[in-house]
């Protein structure tokens, strides 16, 4: 009994503030937040005619997708080697690719705004999904480790003495047994970095706006649900991808 | 031509040297044992055939072919693994056909050549499970048939029944045998089991150190060891150390450092000279009145009784020498207890005197 209450506890802490999210976003009040006086779809609507919001998107789903990726692409190997060849300094260097997580990402931002300029660099795109980049790889270099920490080097071995080169091993037998770590990885940078506000806070233009500076940027002049109806949106499109790659790829990210 | 050549071969762990000069030829169609104990290089000989291994120095010839600087997956050959190394994500068939794919065969090719080594193996109808859906034996089986399919040069089995039950490790002991005829193919197989070697091997290597001590038959290997390691490795045999009396020939006196005057056969001897007597556990006879001849006789009293059923296993005390006599479980020798006066004998040519090994 106690251990139900304590579960449901945990959850209303968890979810607690999602829900108000939703709730706001079909409440017809035009100031955020406000008591609910009646269900609307207004606020979902209204998205479509703010330009700035589905044009933030856009970036942003560039942003995450290409910084999730680099951060997949440089992960792996990474692990494999640190997994694989027992590296004098091996644990230094798996401390070191965790670093990003323990510097404040509004520094990290700052930093980056200083490397571009210092090289002359406009901002652009690419500073910004660079720095994306460097601050999801915690997490796609732990979960390759993680798929890595059973994997049966024999594997390989035997792979090659069947004829299989380096690449093609890589390809019939390291990743297939590794795909559901790496497309976790994947996925978690993706969100991450879709949602995250102060890496970007120094380095994106009108152009650039991710959808998190966009919001904000809109909460400073506006207070209504427009904005919880744009959260509650991403809400679903993360909780969407992640069941869809559950569903497609029978992978567990939570467990 | 041997089908298997290693010149010399030098390979380092750092400061530690894993294997030491190594020659050894094998003949086609020949299975040869890679016996010793841990740590003695036999897994880091196979290897070093395999490709897996650089080397410092020496060569690999396969057939015709220096493959010292060919990397593994252009050596041709079939590796067993003492895990089996299945991939875990491929059904039978396609860990079966997963070389000939790599040698990109045509489908239909594979599928009659993977049905092939399926049949050798004696394994139907489970081409479409996964590995973790067999069995041990059937694991193994499956990963002979993984060797074998793409027709290699050589095969290399490294402990490959290691991991199963003894009585499955006597079935798939004759079933390797089996199949190495069958397929007719030059075998290399690593074991630290004597009685694998033993049973398994057209020829023996036995190694200690990263060196190989003695290559000969099972028979050569048991019955005339060459030197004290192979002796106390291969066998339940007395060690009696002594120095020669005399040396007449191919017989040898010698005086046991327990006291015992000992004679056996080895070849001329120096006088003085450090020597050590190996005599089968199971060539000792344990009677209860002394023999007509007084050679390699002598009064004892068991101490010490293990009962195996097949055999016992009864220690004695002769003398300041511990001497250790296997009998099978006939009525006689099952009525020894400890305590029990007797007398232990053996023929002379049963004692083979070897000059002792350098510490």
């Amino acid at each position: 009994m106690i251990g139900r209450l304590y579960l449901a506890l945990i959850f209303l802490f968890v979810c607690g503030p999602a829900a108000m999210i939703l709730f706001d976003s079909f409440n017809s009040a035009t100031s955020f937040p406000s008591p609910f006086e009646h269900i609307t779809l207004h606020w979902y609507l209204a998205i479509l005619d703010h330009d700035e919001f589905l044009e933030a998107m856009r970036i942003s789903a560039i942003v995450a997708a290409a910084a999730a990726a680099i951060a997949t692409v440089l992960s792996v190997p990474a692990a494999y080697a640190l997994t694989r060849r027992k590296l004098r300094g091996g644990h230094a260097l798996a401390t070191l690719l965790v670093g990003p997580l323990l510097v404040p990402q509004i520094v990290m931002g700052l930093a980056m705004l200083q490397l571009l300029s210092l090289a002359h660099i406009e901002l652009g795109l690419g500073g910004l999904i660079a720095v994306h980049a460097v601050y999801v790889m915690p997490f796609t270099v732990r979960l390759a480790l993680t798929g890595l920490a059973h994997f049966n080097f024999a594997l390989i071995e035997a792979a090659k003495s069947l004829g299989a080169g380096r690449l093609r091993t890589v390809w019939h037998v390291t990743l297939p047994l590794i795909r559901t770590s790496v497309i976790a990885g994947f996925t978690f940078a993706f969100i991450l970095s879709f949602v995250d506000l102060p890496l970007s806070l120094f380095l994106t233009t009108p152009r650039t706006a991710t959808l998190p500076i966009q919001v904000f940027a809109y909460m400073e002049s506006r207070l209504d649900p427009l904005v919880a109806a744009v959260g509650a949106l991403v809400l679903a499109a993360a909780i969407g991808l992640t069941l869809t790659l559950e569903r497609v790829f029978r992978l567990r990210i939570a467990g | 031509m041997p089908a298997l050549e290693l010149n010399n071969l030098t390979k380092r762990y750092g400061a530690a040297l894993a294997l030491r000069d190594l020659s050894l030829r094998v003949e086609d169609g020949e299975l040869v044992c890679l016996l010793g104990p841990s740590g003695c290089g036999k897994t880091t000989t196979l290897r070093v055939i395999a490709g897996f291994e650089p080397i410092e120095t020496g060569a690999v010839r396969i057939g015709d072919q220096d493959v010292t600087r060919v990397p593994s997956q252009h050596r041709d050959i079939g590796v067993v693994f003492q895990s089996y190394a299945l991939f875990p994500h491929l059904t039978v068939d396609e860990n079966v056909g997963f070389g000939l794919k790599m040698r990109r065969k045509p489908r239909a090719e594979i599928e009659q050549a993977v049905r092939e080594a399926l049949r050798i193996v004696r394994l139907d109808d489970v081409g479409g499970r996964l590995p973790r859906q067999l069995s041990g034996g059937q694991q193994q089986r499956v990963a002979l048939a993984r060797a074998i399919a793409i027709r290699p040069r050589l095969l290399l089995l490294d402990e490959p029944l290691s991991n199963l039950d003894a009585k499955l490790r006597d079935e798939m002991r004759e079933e390797i045998r089996r199949i190495q005829r069958t397929v007719g193919i030059t075998t290399v197989f690593v074991t630290h089991d004597q009685l694998e070697a033993l049973a398994l091997a057209d020829r023996m290597a036995v190694m200690d150190h990263g060196r190989i001590i003695q290559v000969g038959t099972p028979t050569e290997i048991y019955e005339r060891p060459a030197h004290e390691f192979v002796a106390s490795f291969i066998g339940q045999a007395n060690l009696l150390r002594g120095r020669v009396l005399e040396s007449d020939g191919n017989a040898v006196r010698f005086e046991t450092a327990g006291g015992l005057e000992v004679v056996g056969e080895g070849g001329a001897l120096a006088r003085g000279s450090e020597v050590i007597g190996v005599i089968k556990s199971e060539r000792i006879a344990l009677t209860t009145s002394a023999g007509i001849d007084s050679t390699n006789s002598f009064a004892t009293r068991v101490d010490s009784r293990t009962y195996l059923g097949a055999v016992l296993v009864l220690g004695c005390a002769v003398g300041g020498e511990r001497i250790t006599v296997v009998r099978p479980n006939d009525p006689g020798a099952a009525a020894l207890q400890i305590g029990d006066p007797g007398f232990v004998r053996w023929r002379t040519g049963d004692c083979l005197v070897l000059p002792a090994d350098r510490p």
